[in-house]
């Protein structure tokens, strides 16, 4: 039986078909989404923050991009990906605010997007799709068959990357 | 070790700093629209900034928000949240008409929404700064329509950058003749700013 998993800010799930993920109201958090398509293994983790100049706690690797895309690799590993045939999809990173944060060069949406792109292309996983930046909010599921996402949006409708 | 931010002696003098802030805030919406609220006892507890989002309902209802950051000796952002009956019938009192679909909202009306912040903002940090004698000010508001989550998600991130526990000071209130018409009131002064505040009563405490 298909179970709807919900991930939260700073949290982290993998799970295989027919099970479906789902995060509801992305903001300036971006959702780093992997996937396994041979094996319809799917997963996500939800990051808060760029990075953290003093250690991570363990218990949070979700939280920061520096721990989290790596730490999701390695749990899509343990439960049998193929780490060649590892793809991502990138959505979130939104800047709702913008002029709140003029006194800064990018807003926290932004330096999210950056730092998981920066920590992707250091694994080497090539992102084929993405919905971010912008300046709404998004609840995304994805189908865990084809790795399609359902990004819905509160005015500007759906679009499936 | 961390304070005993939310029990104890600190957390009540806390509370009632809540208190007074929200109670004076909603005051003035009240004398603003000529409308009575009920207000719900403020909720005060130091929690993760990630656990803010599980701790609200309805994370992808449509919310209008208006944020104000608060500066001098007390850091941190001030968070008022409107659904959108509510929203509507403030735009209404201040004299500007149906605002109709509220996430395309007109210029003028956007700009009234902006003022309810500033004006309940103000109420807010002015019966906190004489109870306390501490010097506060305000930026200029920014507001956003949106789903719950999202419309909070910059200024909750931007928060846990510089410290990964909130103290989250949270109001629920609603229109005493229209329930349906609510909102939420947040208060989140950054820790450092808490600690000050409570060494400055930190005699009277002991």
């Amino acid at each position: 039986m298909t179970q709807f998993i919900k991930v939260n800010v700073a949290e982290q799930r993998v799970t295989e078909r027919p099970n479906v993920i789902q995060c509801s109201a992305i903001g300036a958090c971006v959702a780093v989404c992997l996937a396994d398509k041979e094996l319809g293994l799917i997963g996500v983790s939800r990051v808060m923050l760029p990075n953290r100049a003093d250690p991570v706690p363990v218990e949070a690797p979700a939280k920061y991009a520096h721990t989290a895309v790596s730490r999701l690799l390695d749990d899509m590993i343990a439960s049998g990906a193929e780490k060649s045939r590892v793809v991502a999809k990138l959505v979130g990173g939104a800047t709702l605010y913008p002029e709140d944060e003029l006194n800064l060069n990018s807003s926290i949406g932004q330096r999210n997007l950056s730092a998981v792109c920066t920590e992707l292309s250091k694994l080497g996983i090539p992102m084929i799709s993405c919905d971010i930046g912008g300046d709404y909010g998004r609840s995304i599921s994805i189908n865990p068959d084809t790795f399609a996402i359902t990004v819905k949006t509160l005015t500007r409708g759906e679009t499936v990357i | 070790m961390r304070r005993d931010y939310d029990g104890g002696t600190i957390g009540d003098m806390l509370r009632e700093i809540g208190n007074i802030g929200c109670g004076n805030a909603l005051n003035a919406l009240s004398s603003l629209t000529d409308e009575s609220y009920e207000i719900k006892i403020p909720e005060i507890e130091l929690i993760d900034c990630a656990e803010v989002f599980t701790r609200l309902d309805g994370i992808e209802q449509m919310y209008v928000s208006i944020v104000i950051n608060m500066m001098g000796d007390i850091n941190g952002k001030y968070v008022l949240l409107l659904n959108p009956p509510l929203a509507c019938s403030l735009i209404k009192a201040l004299g500007l008409g149906d605002a109709g679909d509220i996430s395309d909202i007109p210029a003028e009306s956007k700009s009234a929404i902006l003022e309810v912040g500033n004006i309940s903002c103000g109420s807010c940090i002015t019966a906190v700064s004489t109870f306390t004698g501490m010097d506060m000010n305000v930026t200029i508001p920014s507001s956003a329509v949106d789903m719950l989550g999202s419309v909070l998600s910059q200024p909750i991130l931007q928060f846990a950058e510089s410290d990964p526990d909130i103290l989250y000071i949270r109001c629920d209130f609603s229109m005493a003749s229209d329930p349906a018409k609510s909102g939420i009131m947040l208060v989140l002064p950054e820790m450092a700013s808490v600690d000050r505040l409570i060494e400055r009563f930190g005699a009277f405490l002991k």
